[in-house]
């Protein structure tokens, strides 16, 4: 288990136009943190958003603060909308824990579930990521776009950037502190396909890659939209063959 | 910053005329609330009537009073403006402190 001074877990949490969630993620995400025997940190990377979602995040941390004792989380701001990619490759790059946890604002996999990646983490594990398509997983039916989507963009990454993974976009994925930092100086692509770019640097370089069963709710307010983002998806596995062309393995 | 205090009983009301409760006021308005709670009025009541504007800095004055207070004492707000409320709700903080119309609604529900 952990030294107890060091950190020991990093939770990384992009936002982007958040304000009518983040509050419910992040008192949850507290709560249980404040619960376990580890040092952990939570760090938001808000995407430039045009709400109040960095207001809300200030405000939680000084109620956690004030009235429970919680330590307060890291808030990092891009100055214009980015993209979700950039968004958690900044925020891996600032976690100082043993392991990095990047989940969704949404939550749709519960932050408990790191109970089942941590001791694969520590038996020497470099990537452990969530996944849905597995037969332990527990899913909520998911709208039959966004199923289809989700499939046909898998066979797509299967196909053209790296095989053997059920799921490449489930947003619960945990990494060895220097693995994830090797990975996020490394992307390139900043937009939804980052998870895929992600696995592909991972696969590319060397590291273990596991894939865990997982909850996962589907939450309302989905920015996705079917035809446009299936196309651009495509193209960006087409480009992370591309740009990472030439790569060595590091391990 | 211009306060207006009130006292009903142990009851303080506590009216700061800004428009803006954000990082520029929030330092002192806290420091004023937190002199109430010093001499032993834990019982406060807060009337943002004039405040159409409030920011973390600001919720953060009303939260630390809210601590000091302890459980013997409390903080309710009255005479909200809808942004405020609009921050109440988004951070969740409506569940934890009580708002009411008017000043005389909340004096009466201490």
């Amino acid at each position: 288990m952990a030294n107890q001074d060091a950190i020991y877990l990093s939770v990384v949490i992009p936002a982007y136009n958040e304000q009518e969630r983040i509050a419910d993620t992040l008192y949850r995400v507290k709560g249980y943190l404040s619960e376990q025997d580890y040092k952990s940190e939570i760090i938001i990377v808000d995407d430039g958003s045009g709400d109040l979602t960095t207001e809300v995040v200030k405000t939680i941390d000084i109620y956690g603060e004030e009235m429970k004792n919680q330590k307060v989380s890291t808030i990092m701001e891009n100055v214009k909308n980015v993209g979700k990619g950039f968004s958690v490759a900044r925020g891996i790059i600032k976690a100082q824990g043993d392991y990095i946890l990047f989940s969704d604002a949404d939550l749709s996999t519960p932050i408990e579930e790191i109970e089942k990646f941590l001791p694969v983490l520590e038996s020497g594990c470099d990537v452990v990521i969530g996944s849905r398509r597995l037969t332990e997983s527990e899913v909520e039916k998911k709208p039959f776009y966004r199923d289809l989507m989700s499939a046909t963009f898998n066979a797509v990454v299967s196909l053209f950037a790296i095989s053997g993974i059920r799921d490449t976009q489930c947003g619960f994925k945990a990494f060895r502190r220097e693995v994830g930092h090797d990975i996020a100086k490394r992307q390139r692509l900043f937009g939804f396909s980052f998870d895929v770019e992600q696995l592909y640097l991972a696969n590319r370089l060397g590291y273990d890659i596991k894939e865990l069963p997982v909850k996962w709710q589907h939450m309302e307010g989905s920015t996705v939209s079917p035809i446009k983002d299936a196309i651009k998806m495509f193209a960006d596995v087409m480009r992370i063959r591309l740009v990472h062309r030439g790569l060595t393995r590091q391990k | 910053m211009e306060v207006v205090m009130q006292e009903y009983g142990d009851i303080v009301s506590f009216k700061p005329n800004v428009s803006r409760l954000d990082a520029s006021q929030a330092v002192e308005f806290k420091d004023n609330l937190l002199q109430q709670v010093t001499v032993g009025k834990i019982r406060l009541l807060l009337n943002l009537s004039e405040v159409t504007f409030i920011d973390s800095s600001g919720l953060g004055a009303i939260i630390s009073a809210l601590r000091r207070v302890g459980v013997k004492g409390d903080v309710k707000l009255c005479c909200v403006a809808d942004q405020v409320m609009e921050m109440l709700r988004l951070t969740r903080l409506d569940k934890v402190l009580e708002v009411f119309d008017s000043e005389e609604t909340g004096i009466a529900n201490f």
